[in-house]
């Protein structure tokens, strides 16, 4: 059980918003979007693989 | 594995989904889906243990242990469902939670058809045995 992987993400999201305040502030309204969604796709990127080994943990367990 | 530690990793846990909710919403239920992953991938871990300690006590009759790994999928189809639900309703998809919901349970009824059959028959061959 890893505590790090929450502090990564919540850290991410975090900065993106702070340069999505930076970003819309000095007009640049596509490129803030731009960011949203990378930092949404990185961050999914780190979940998905751990929600792929709780499926694959609970498969084994309960021999589905 | 300690229950101080499941303890802490939830609030922490909370408290960065109540964090994040105010500017990104999106974040604060990627933070949550995360959470919930780390904190039931060691029960899994636990569960192991206590089923193959079922499964050595009933291994003396066999239909049981049959009947009893039926059970056990449908618990683990439970979990999944109930896990994909809770994380649908949290992000405010309440309907689609309701279908996966009523997805999971076909599923459930479709594992037990075999033991339904099987008692009927039971209840059958009892009924042609009398008089």
């Amino acid at each position: 059980m890893d505590i790090d992987l929450i502090f990564k993400i919540a850290a991410i999201g975090i900065i993106v918003a702070v340069l999505n305040q930076l970003l819309i502030r000095s007009g640049r309204e596509e490129q803030a979007l731009m960011t949203t969604l990378a930092g949404l796709i990185v961050v999914l990127m780190m979940v998905i693989q751990q929600i792929s080994s709780l499926f694959d943990i609970i498969k084994s367990t309960f021999s589905l | 594995m300690e229950v101080g530690a499941l303890v802490g990793f939830g609030l922490i846990a909370a408290v960065l989904c109540v964090l994040l909710r105010k500017t990104n919403p999106e974040y604060a239920m990627v933070v949550a889906l995360a959470a919930g992953v780390l904190l039931t991938i060691p029960a899994i871990g636990q569960v192991q243990e206590i089923l193959s300690t079922v499964f050595a006590l009933t291994a003396v009759y066999a239909p049981m242990q049959q009947a009893i790994t039926v059970l056990l999928r449908a618990a683990g189809i439970c979990l999944l469902v109930q896990f994909s639900a809770d994380t649908c309703r949290d992000a405010g998809e309440t309907a689609l939670a309701g279908r996966i919901e009523f997805a999971g349970r076909i599923c459930v009824l479709y594992l037990a058809v075999p033991l339904i059959t099987e008692v009927l028959q039971m209840i059958l061959t009892l009924l042609q045995r009398q008089p």
